[in-house]
């Protein structure tokens, strides 16, 4: 995030475009809500009538996959109308002229039919959010999990720089990130691509700098850009990858056709899982690990806004578990890597973070410690105080300017057919986290949401016969599943919808990657629905 | 001075949060009860401590009585299980737990307000719907937060309000 949570609440304007944040981040509402008491417009643009759309100002009930259509009108009536930032375009952008030639083509009424937003609403939007004096861009997974992912966050980008909404308090792009420190595993290099502090592999000056901080030659570090999740399991299923360590993820629920995933992980030579729960993932291991949850670890986490805070363990690992840097520690030692893991406790590790990662540089053991909130990178230096808000005078770019970089929309991968007819889209309900490994354990929140649901309109359910509460089958070209129907004016005629925090939606999805970030397109596939019944009725036939 | 939980309905976002905190205080039976309405709004129902509770004037045992000026409360020792509580109740807040054969309702977490802390609902509520403190501070605040939408929003129809001074703390578009 560009801005800090807390900064909702000075926003004039908020602009939702794929969050949820209601059900996947709830503590996120307590600003948004705030900000509306102080008279800011929300607008909020989603597929379904989530609870976080229950309070919008303007909704934008759009189909799935249509997100860079919706921000482009919205750039042409903003650009139409003059509403954007002249002076912030010309001083602080490049790019305008190709973004004004692209962006031509999407008006509000072509973008109607393809969004199957009103026009008008799509106008009120662009003018709310234009004119806002600070307006901020939140969004999160809705936009990010489609083939075209990268380019639709690049396009919410030219947004704010059109609008010269960034770099002040209240604006800003902001995604949510989903794990309480997802953005710490990013800043630590846990990519394919990079380093700590987003340092490239490919690099051979950044490679030598690690190569001596890890007290290591050179070559031990590959120059190679590796290997994401979801093309692991391609390439354990050719026999391409023999063996692999899991640690806190449970890729058999949570990866797209998850059929796949799991013949890919059975044809491995080894799997070794490092996990709290006996999960899916877990079942399928040689060996599993057993790892300390959050209340018996200490260390830093990384929020979603950027901040650096430290936290201490509640009690002590129970049983034979581990905090997850001593089995790696353990793992290195039996490895003959000893001298490259010189860790005694968790303040040595930040140590190093702060010498080989510039923008943690200054975030010290010593001051986040006793720094409760946090401190927010970039912090150069130890007497640095952080940086709440990113871009404030200039972007990162040799000429201190951001490039606005027109997209196109492009159509989902797979899309809807005679035998497919419906677009089923996947997300989360507040209940469950993630492939609900730990939530489906937890009775509460399983007794308030148990099993697998797929939410669909009453004109959907009367056309293809299915009652409300009533157990049905869903088919993919991947495989099927069943859910129990949950019949729902949240939701429009035409697409379905599924949590994944179950085993049987991502049976379901597909594979198919966007190809700069890889992220899969979990948010469209094309379906097919019928009640459970009716299979009964056919097997009986056909015996 | 009576303190009562206290629900703003336009910011409660159907987490419930609430009811999970409400279970694990109370041995895994939740006394709070999140309505979902139309499936676009969310009410957060739990017992209003009646000052006037008909629940306590039909109990025939006082398992159901006034413990404190803030809260009604049900003793389980007393309890004989007629229900009579049940039916009284004009907010269906009183439920009966068929396993031990009594009734049972929302304490105002006794137990956490006479240690200075919120009930746990209160504490847990993401979106800060719910309050807990005395009644007129309470309305008060609603009174002025509601106050300042209508003036936020009225300056936004407008353009924008008189300025007091060079660097108040506006809200409203101005660039």
């Amino acid at each position: 995030m560009t801005n800090p949570i807390t900064d909702f609440a000075k926003s004039d304007c908020l602009l939702v475009i794929g969050s949820n944040f209601a059900e996947n981040h709830p503590i996120v509402s307590r600003w948004v809500m705030d900000a509306k008491e102080h008279g800011a417009t929300v607008i909020v643009a989603d597929p379904r009538v989530t609870p976080t759309a229950w309070s919008s100002d303007i909704f934008l009930q759009l189909l799935p996959g249509t997100d860079i259509t919706l921000l482009n009108a919205l750039m042409h009536v903003i650009i139409e109308e003059k509403l954007f930032d002249a002076a912030f375009v010309a001083e602080r952008t490049t790019g305008m002229e190709t973004l004004r030639q692209v962006v031509q083509n999407y008006p509000p009424e072509r973008a109607e039919k393809m969004t199957h937003v009103p026009a008008e609403r799509i106008r009120q939007a662009a003018r709310a959010y234009a004119k806002a004096g600070a307006a901020t861009l939140i969004y999160c997974m809705g936009v990010t999990q489609h083939t075209c992912g990268t380019d639709t966050v690049i396009a919410c980008g030219d947004l704010a720089m059109l609008c010269g909404q960034i770099g002040r308090p209240g604006t800003g792009v902001n995604p949510l990130r989903g794990q309480d420190n997802v953005q710490g595993a990013c800043d630590m290099g846990a990519l394919v691509n990079v380093f700590p502090a987003y340092q490239p592999v490919t690099s051979p000056e950044v490679r030598a700098k690690f190569a001596s901080a890890w007290g290591c030659l050179p070559e031990a570090l590959s120059l190679k850009v590796g290997m994401t999740l979801v093309e692991m399991s391609h390439a354990a299923q050719r026999g391409d990858l023999h063996t692999m360590l899991i640690m806190g993820e449970n890729p058999v629920v949570g990866d797209p056709n998850s059929t796949h995933v799991r013949e890919g992980l059975q044809h491995l030579d080894f799997l070794a899982v490092v996990e709290l729960f006996m999960s899916e993932t877990a079942e399928l291991a040689d060996v599993v690990l057993p790892a300390a949850s959050f209340a018996e670890k200490r260390g830093t986490k990384t929020t979603t806004d950027r901040r650096v805070q430290w936290f201490e363990k509640a009690i002590e690992p129970v049983g034979e578990s581990h905090p997850d840097w001593q089995i790696l520690c353990d793992l290195a030692e039996r490895l003959g890597l000893a001298p490259a893991f010189p860790y005694g406790a968790e303040e040595d590790i930040l140590a190093e973070i702060n010498r080989v990662t510039p923008s943690y540089a200054g975030i010290t053991p010593q001051r986040v410690q006793v720094a409760l909130g946090g401190i927010p990178w970039p912090c150069p230096t130890p007497d640095h105080p952080g940086t709440p808000i990113l871009y404030a005078d200039g972007f990162l770019k040799p000429d201190r300017r951001g490039v606005i970089t027109p997209v196109e929309y492009q159509p989902p991968f797979e899309e809807t057919s005679d035998e497919y007819p419906l677009v089923l889209t996947t997300g989360r309900v507040v209940m469950h986290y993630n492939s609900g490994a730990m939530t489906r354990r937890t009775r509460a929140l399983r007794e308030r949401e148990p099993e697998l649901f797929l939410q669909l309109h009453p004109a959907t359910a009367q056309r293809f016969g299915i009652a409300d509460g009533e157990l049905m089958q869903v088919f993919t070209r991947r495989g099927e599943a069943q859910a129990r129907a949950r019949v729902s004016r949240q939701i429009g005629e035409d697409v379905v919808f599924m949590p994944f925090h179950f085993p049987g939606t991502n049976v379901l999805t597909l594979d198919a990657l966007d190809p700069k970030a890889k992220i899969p397109e979990y948010k469209v596939a094309a379906c097919r629905i019928s009640p459970l019944k009716a299979q009964v009725e056919k097997a009986n036939q056909d015996d | 001075m009576t303190r009562v939980l206290y629900m703003d309905l336009s910011r409660c976002i159907y987490c419930r949060a609430c009811e999970v905190a409400c279970e694990r205080e109370h041995d895994g039976h939740s006394q709070m009860f999140v309505q979902l309405i139309d499936e676009t709004f969310a009410v957060p129902m739990n017992c209003r401590h009646c000052e006037n509770s008909p629940c306590t004037l039909v109990c025939p045992t006082q398992a159901v009585h006034r413990e404190t000026p803030d809260a009604v409360t049900l003793d389980a020792m007393k309890c004989i299980g007629c229900k009579l509580c049940t039916l009284a109740c004009p907010f269906g807040a009183i439920w009966f737990d068929r396993a031990n054969k009594v009734a049972r309702k929302c304490d105002l977490c006794f137990h956490r307000t006479e240690a200075g802390l919120e009930p746990a609902c209160v504490a847990s509520c993401s979106a800060r719907a719910l309050a807990f403190g005395d009644f007129d501070d309470l309305v008060a605040q609603a009174r002025r937060k509601t106050g300042r939408t209508v003036v936020s929003r009225a300056a936004g129809e407008v353009g924008t309000l008189v300025t007091l001074s060079p660097n108040w703390n506006s809200t409203t578009a101005h660039r």
